[in-house]
C-alpha cells in the first residue's frame, strides 16, 4: 500500500478510538512537555552564564596567593613581564576605602597597582588617563574612579581634576573609567585605582598578593598558565599557595557544567518521555490482539507484512509525534508567562530544543511501536482470521 | 485445461496436549483452470482447512501445494501477498469485511494492497458493487448492511481485479434461499466468464450446480464426481 494511504488510514483507525489515542498521547504530551520545559530552563541559565562571561576577555589570567606567609616581590612582576607569552602584567591589592566628598561618605572597594593594569585587565578610560609610570615613581595621589562611583560622589562623569578623600587623605581624580561588564569575582565599576607605591606610603599596603596579567594572545593563554604554574611552583614549593585563573578555564568549567546541567534536567524530562513509550507499546499491543482479525483480512486480501508492519508503525508514530507537538506547544504556551513570574527567566524554546524533542518523540514511537507491530505484521493469516 | 492447482499427499496436522487432529490426511488433488469445484463433507471433515491451504493463508505440515505449476512453500511473503492479492478472491461465511470502513472502501481495499492509483482503485470498484447490484450501498459500513448485502461486498472484493480463481468458504451458508440463488446464478456466470471457482457448503443442491462435486470425510477426500455441464439452478 502507498505510504500515503497507510498514513490515513491510521488517522481514522486512531479517530475511531478518540479517547484512547489521547490519553495515549497525553503520556507523550507530559514527557515532551517536561523534555522541552526543563531544557529550555536549562538553556537560558546557561545562556545567562555564557553571556556574563563571553565579554570578559579570553587572555586575561590572574594569580592569587592564599599563603598569608608569602609574597610575590616587583622584581618577579618584572621577571614575568619579560616572557613572550605575557603582553602586560600587574600586581595588585584589595583594599577596603572610606570615601568623603562633600556631604557623601562611601565605603568601597579599593584598587593598589601599578600602570599596566589597565592593559592587564582590558580597561579604558572613558575620559582623563590611566595611572602612568610616573605616578607610580612620584608616589601621586591620583585616582581613577569606576564610573559608578564617578555617577555616586558626582552625578556625573566630567570630574577630572576633581578632589576626593580617601581614608582622609586627598586624591586628585585624573581619570574615570569606561562602563564594564562586571566579572565573576569583582565589579570594576564599583572600584577606586590609585598607585601601589602611593598606597605603600599613606596607607602602609605592602607585599602583593594578586597579579592581573594579560597573555600575547589567546592561543598562549594555557601556555602562559603553564608557565605561571612552573614558575610559582619553582618559588613556592607548594601548589596549594597560589591559584591561577584563567577566562579560558572558567568558560570550559562552565561549559561543562551546562552540558551536565543539559544532561541532568534532559535525562529528568526524558524518563516521562520513555515511561509514555511504554504506554504506546501497551495499546499498541493491545490494539494489535483487539485487531487480529482485521489483520488476517488484509492478509487474505493481499497485505504484505511490511504493509501491516508500517500501518501499526504509522499508528504508534501518529500518537507519539502528536503528543510531541501537543507538548512542545503546550510548553510554549506555559514556558515563556512562567519564566517571566519566575523573575525574568527568558524561557522562550530554542529549534534545539524543539528538534530534540520532536525528534525524541519519534523515536519512542519508532522504538515502542516497532515490537507490536512486527508482531502483527508476523501472524499467520488463518490464525488470525478465526481469532475472536 | 492446464493444470491450476496441485496438491500431493497434503498433511495438516494440529497437536493439542494430548491427542493430534488431523484436519486433513492425505489429500490428493489436481484442479484445472475454469473448473467449478463443490466440496461437501460434514462439519470437520476439513474442508475449510483445505480451502485455507489452497488460498495460501495456511501452511500444511506434510506434503506439496503447486499453484500454477509454483511450490507455494517456497514462495516468500512477497509473493504470497501478492499471488493473494492478484490471483485469487475469498468468500468467508462470516464475510470478514473491515467494520469501521464503509463498503466501498472494503472493496477498494484490494486495489489499494496493489498499489493501484486512488481514482482508478475507485472506478473499479464502485463498478464491482454495481455488478453485485449494491450501488445504492456504497457509502454504507457492514454494521449497517444487511447479511445478503455484506456478503455481496464480500463478493464484490473478492472479484476486485478479476482473480483466476475465486474461494468460496459457505457464502451461502447465513443466507436465505432466494439470496442463495442469486448469489449461485453470479457463480455460474462467474464461472462462464472463465473464473475458476471453488465452493464449499453443506447443500447438496447448491453442491449439484458446480460442475465437480468432491466429498471429504475426515481430513480425506471420498468421492470425486466430475459433470459435463453446469446444472440449473431451480
Ligand atoms: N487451529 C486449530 N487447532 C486445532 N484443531 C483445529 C484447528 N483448526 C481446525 N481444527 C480441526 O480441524 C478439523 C477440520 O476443521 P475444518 O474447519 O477444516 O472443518 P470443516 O470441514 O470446515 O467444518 P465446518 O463444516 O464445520 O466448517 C476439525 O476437527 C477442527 O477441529
Ligand atoms: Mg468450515
Amino acid at each position: 500500500m502507498r505510504l500515503t494511504e497507510l498514513i490515513k488510514s491510521a488517522f481514522s483507525s486512531l479517530w475511531s478510538r478518540k479517547i484512547r489515542s489521547f490519553l495515549t498521547s497525553l503520556g507523550v504530551i507530559i514527557g515532551v512537555f517536561s523534555v522541552a520545559a526543563l531544557l529550555s530552563v536549562a538553556e537560558s541559565s546557561v545562556r545567562e552564564m555564557n553571556e556574563s562571561l563571553s565579554i570578559l576577555n579570553s587572555e586575561a589570567i590572574e594569580v592569587w596567593i592564599n599563603d598569608p606567609d608569602i609574597e610575590l616581590t616587583m622584581d618577579d612582576i618584572k621577571e614575568l613581564g619579560e616572557d613572550e607569552f605575557i603582553s602586560a602584567v600587574a600586581p595588585y591589592i584589595v583594599g577596603n576605602a572610606e570615601i568623603n566628598k562633600g556631604l557623601i561618605d562611601l565605603n568601597t572597594s579599593i584598587i593598589y597597582t601599578t600602570s599596566e593594569y589597565d592593559e592587564a585587565k582590558d580597561l579604558t578610560v572613558h575620559n582623563g588617563r590611566f595611572i602612568l609610570p610616573i605616578d607610580q615613581l612620584e608616589e601621586t595621589n591620583t585616582v581613577v574612579l569606576g564610573i559608578n562611583i564617578a555617577l555616586k560622589l558626582f552625578a556625573n562623569i566630567d570630574v577630572l581634576g576633581e578632589t576626593i578623600s580617601i581614608n582622609n587623605v586627598d586624591f586628585t581624580i585624573i581619570g574615570v573609567l569606561k562602563e564594564t561588564p562586571s566579572g565573576l569575582f569583582e565589579d570594576t565599576n564599583e572600584e577606586l585605582i590609585i598607585p601601589k607605591s602611593t598606597a605603600e606610603r599613606y596607607f602602609g599596603v605592602e607585599g602583593i598578593n594578586n597579579i592581573a596579567i594579560e597573555a600575547a594572545n589567546k592561543e598562549s593563554s594555557q601556555e602562559t598558565v603553564e608557565f605561571l604554574n612552573r614558575y610559582l611552583y619553582l618559588k613556592f614549593e607548594d601548589e596549594e599557595s597560589y591559584n591561577i585563573y584563567s577566562n579560558d578555564q572558567v568558560q570550559s568549567y562552565i561549559d561543562e557544567t551546562s552540558k551536565t546541567l543539559m544532561f541532568m534536567l534532559g535525562g529528568i524530562g526524558g524518563i516521562s518521555l520513555l515511561v509514555s513509550g511504554v504506554g504506546i507499546m501497551n495499546i499498541m499491543l493491545v490494539s494489535v490482539r483487539e485487531r487480529t482479525r482485521e489483520i488476517g483480512i488484509r492478509k487474505a486480501i493481499g497485505a504484505r507484512r511490511k504493509d501491516i508492519l508500517i500501518q501499526f508503525l504509522v499508528e504508534a508514530i501518529v500518537l507519539s509525534i502528536f503528543g510531541g507537538l501537543t507538548g512542545i506547544g503546550l510548553t510554549y504556551l506555559i514556558a515563556q508567562p512562567v519564566g517571566n513570574i519566575m523573575g525574568g527567566l527568558d524561557l522562550s524554546l530554542s529549534t534545539t530544543t524543539v528538534m530534540i524533542s520532536t525528534l525524541f518523540s519519534l523515536g519512542v514511537g519508532v522504538v515502542f511501536g516497532l515490537y507490536p507491530a512486527v508482531k502483527a505484521s508476523k501472524l499467520i493469516p488463518v490464525k488470525a482470521l478465526r481469532y475472536d | 485445461m492446464s493444470k491450476l492447482i496441485k496438491l500431493n499427499n497434503i498433511h495438516k496436522h494440529y497437536s493439542m496436549s494430548n491427542f493430534i487432529v488431523r484436519a486433513l490426511d492425505g489429500v490428493d488433488l489436481t484442479i484445472d483452470e475454469g473448473e467449478f469445484t463443490s466440496i461437501i463433507g460434514p462439519s470437520g471433515s476439513g474442508k475449510s482447512t483445505i480451502m485455507n491451504i489452497i488460498g495460501c493463508l495456511d501452511i500444511v505440515s506434510k506434503g506439496d501445494y503447486y499453484l500454477c505449476g509454483e511450490n507455494v512453500a517456497r514462495l516468500s511473503d512477497r509473493r504470497l501477498a501478492d499471488i493473494r492479492n492478484k490471483r485469487l478472491g475469498f468468500v468467508f461465511q462470516n464475510y470478514n469485511l473491515l467494520n469501521n470502513i464503509s463498503a466501498l472502501e472494503n472493496v477498494m481495499l484490494a486495489g489499494k494492497y496493489a498499489k493501484m492509483k486512488s481514482k482508478e482503485c475507485k472506478l473499479l470498484a464502485k463498478e464491482a458493487l454495481r455488478k453485485v447490484g449494491l450501488e445504492g450501498r456504497m457509502f454504507h459500513k457492514p454494521s449497517e448492511l444487511s447479511g445478503g448485502q455484506q456478503q455481496r461486498v464480500a463478493f464484490a472484493r473478492a472479484l476486485f481485479g478479476n482473480p483466476l480463481l475465486l474461494l468460496a468458504d459457505e457464502p451461502t451458508g447465513n443466507l436465505d434461499s432466494k439470496t442463495s440463488k442469486e448469489i449461485l446464478k453470479m457463480l455460474v456466470n462467474l464461472n462462464k466468464q472463465g473464473t475458476t471457482i471453488i465452493l464449499v457448503t453443506h447443500d447438496m443442491d447448491i453442491a449439484n450446480v458446480a460442475t465437480r462435486k468432491i466429498e471429504m470425510l475426515d481430513g480425506k477426500v471420498i468421492n470425486d464426481i466430475r459433470r459435463e455441464k453446469e446444472n440449473e439452478i431451480n
